[in-house]
């Protein structure tokens, strides 16, 4: 799969890469936003990890875009965020992500989560949870 | 016209002349009947509390109680049968009998015969000394008009005392009568509302919550008029306001508390935020510990890989300790606002060199270049923390300027505050930055590349205030940042004595 990982953070963003490395994945980074929508938009990946917590143009904005642009039909999202309420879940469900992971994240659950999505399956949503903040809306 | 039940108190004297016996003997019982019953009727008047008085259709006293001469004690002589109404008010005015008249007695008396004479109203007069009377006047099917004097003297003192406890409160009340209509309103609610009492009085109790939904377009969870007993109203009409409505009735009336929590709903919005910020920069390098050391548990890497994760590990668990250290600083410095500080009279050259000769950058050959205007400026502060303050801003400085740009450090005296101006040539901030860069947890550097809590300059402000100070960022992007403490100078030597000086040249 071609990934592509978007996290201001360069820790986080060696975290993932070495998570997902020797899996024959093709793995490219993006510290922003912006760049990494034109990137994406450029080598069309199979799959992008997400952070929502950026500067500038944050990750659920940046996965709504994606997630609406024609020519990323195909791509996935993973949204990968230090915040875990139920309204972020509900904000990044409303930005159409494939899947949501709440930092820190176990590095096995995101491999797993991937090769969820890789297979067509629905990928990890924290569901008792949303089905909580449904239900309270 | 007849009297019927008061007699001139000389009947009974009246001349004995007939000389039928038994007609002589029923007048005389009859007298004696007429004469028991007065006696009876003066004794009750007599008993009454309240003031008693009659005057005829001519307005002449006819008779008045004892306790009617003690309430108008300065013109009791002048309560005597046959005296007219309006004479008695009009020297009882002359002699100061009723405070409210003066200034405008002609006006007062008018007033007061108008009232006396339509005999259908209740009025309240006040007397000298601060007593209060109420006035009820009715005419009698005769003609007459019968008054009564109540003192209610202590209800108007207790009253007083209300308005003024509601007029002094910082808290607003509004009172509904029993007919549900706005019927007071407090001084501290005219200025929460911006409204005068007079636009709000007579106001029904929906239309006065419609009145207050136009004037601060409630926002947030309770809008007024909610029926619980306390709520909260969210005003978003400047000055943001938030309001804590009490509302109690009993015996027919209902009485709105309104209490301004604005600072307090404030507070406990910025704590929360904080904390949550709080939570998530503490989540951000936990992530990395975790995940790398799960990586290194997991799977297999060469010995060079293996120290490369363990030194990311060791550099953000060490950020950690370095957030929680700073936070904590933050936290006890916010919490004893200053009263663990150990202020001392010191030069503030020494605590300058002390701070420079104990700062250690890695691999930066640096020095800072001091320009000491004046070694002996002397400042009243804890030595500890403003150098923690200083360190915090020189090594800003490093960190935020290439390793050949010179780092600057000028102590001077301006304007009689000390002041210490750290200045760089490094990759400076925006104006929008500059603007945020005492905001917890804001970082000038957001990719992680330089190391940071975010809230150095937090603690150098908090600090700065504690000494009575400030501090000031002056910064350009791509130009470099100079960051100026501002201090209270202690007096030299010579300036706190010339008081003394002078006073001894007058004496």
């Amino acid at each position: 799969m071609k990934i592509l990982i978007v996290d201001d953070n360069p820790q986080l963003r060696k975290l993932v890469r070495m998570t997902l490395e020797g899996r024959g994945h093709v793995l490219g980074e993006e510290s922003d936003g912006v760049a990494a929508l034109q990137t994406a938009l450029a080598t069309r990946p199979d799959l992008i990890v997400l952070d929502v917590m950026m500067p500038g143009v944050d990750g659920y904005e940046i996965c709504y875009l994606v997630k609406s642009a024609p020519e990323l039909r195909a791509t996935r999202v993973v949204l990968l965020t230090a915040r875990g309420q139920e309204t972020d879940v509900l904000t990044g469900r409303g930005a159409l992500a494939d899947a949501y992971l709440v930092k820190p994240f176990n590095p096995d659950a995101l491999v797993a989560a991937i090769e969820r999505l890789r297979g067509g399956q629905p990928g990890p949503y924290p569901a008792r949870r949303f089905a909580r903040a449904q239900g309270e809306a | 016209m007849t009297r019927p039940a008061v007699l001139p108190a000389d009947a009974a004297s009246a001349p004995n002349a007939s000389g039928r016996g038994d007609i002589e003997g029923e007048l005389a019982a009859a007298r004696d009947a007429a004469q028991r019953a007065e006696e009876r009727l003066r004794t009750a008047l007599a008993a009454l509390a309240d003031g008693f008085v009659l005057y005829d259709a001519e307005d002449r006293l006819v008779l008045c109680n004892e306790r009617y001469r003690e309430l108008y004690r300065i013109s009791a002589d002048l309560m005597v049968p046959g005296a007219r109404f309006e004479d008695i008010i009009r020297e009882g005015v002359r002699r100061g009998q009723y405070p409210d008249a003066a200034g405008g007695e002609e006006q007062w008396i008018a007033a007061r015969l108008a009232a006396h004479r339509s005999a259908n109203s209740v009025i309240e007069q006040r007397l000298p000394g601060g007593a209060c009377l109420r006035i009820a006047e009715r005419r009698t099917p005769a003609g007459d008009i019968v008054g009564f004097r109540f003192d209610i003297s202590e209800l108007k003192q207790a009253q007083d005392r209300l308005n003024l406890t509601l007029a002094l409160s910082p808290a607003g009340f509004v009172c509904f009568d029993a007919a549900g209509r706005v019927a007071f309103v407090n001084p501290a609610f005219e200025r929460m509302s911006g409204e005068p009492a007079q636009a709000l009085l007579g106001l029904a109790q929906e239309q006065f919550d419609q009145r207050l939904r136009e004037l601060f377009e409630p926002t947030g969870e309770a809008a007024p008029g909610d029926a619980d007993v306390t709520s909260r109203l969210f005003f978003a009409r400047p000055p943001k306001l938030v309001l804590k409505r009490s509302v109690r009735a009993g015996s027919g009336l209902t009485v709105h508390c309104y209490v301004d929590v604005t600072r307090d709903y404030e507070v406990d919005r910025m704590k929360s935020e904080f904390l949550s910020t709080a939570a998530h920069e503490l989540r951000t390098p936990m992530s990395s510990v975790l995940g790398f050391t799960h990586l290194l548990l997991t799977r297999d890497y060469g010995r060079a890989k293996q120290r490369e994760l363990v030194a990311t590990v060791n550099e953000q668990a060490q950020r950690l300790s370095d957030m929680l250290n700073e936070l904590l600083d933050l936290a006890r410095i916010e919490a004893r606002g200053g009263k663990d500080f150990r202020f001392e009279v010191q030069p503030l050259g020494t605590i300058v060199e002390e701070t420079l000769s104990a700062l250690h950058v890695r691999d930066d050959p640096r020095q800072v270049q001091v320009r000491l205007q004046d070694r002996h400026l002397l400042v009243n502060a804890d030595r500890a923390k403003l150098r923690q303050a200083l360190t915090n801003v020189v090594s800003n400085a490093y960190k935020y300027s290439p390793p050949d740009a010179p780092i600057e450090l000028e102590v001077a005296s301006e304007a009689g505050r000390a002041v210490l101006r750290v200045s760089d040539r490094g990759i400076g901030m925006t104006a929008e930055q500059s603007g945020r860069c005492f905001e917890r947890f804001w970082r000038a550097d957001p990719s992680g590349r330089i190391p940071g809590t975010g809230l150095g300059l937090s603690i150098v402000k908090e600090i700065l205030e504690l000494h009575g100070g400030a501090v000031e960022v002056a910064s350009a992007s791509g130009q470099g940042t100079c960051v100026t403490l501002r201090l209270p100078l202690v007096g030299s030597p010579p300036a706190l004595f010339a008081p003394f000086a002078a006073s001894s040249h007058t004496s």
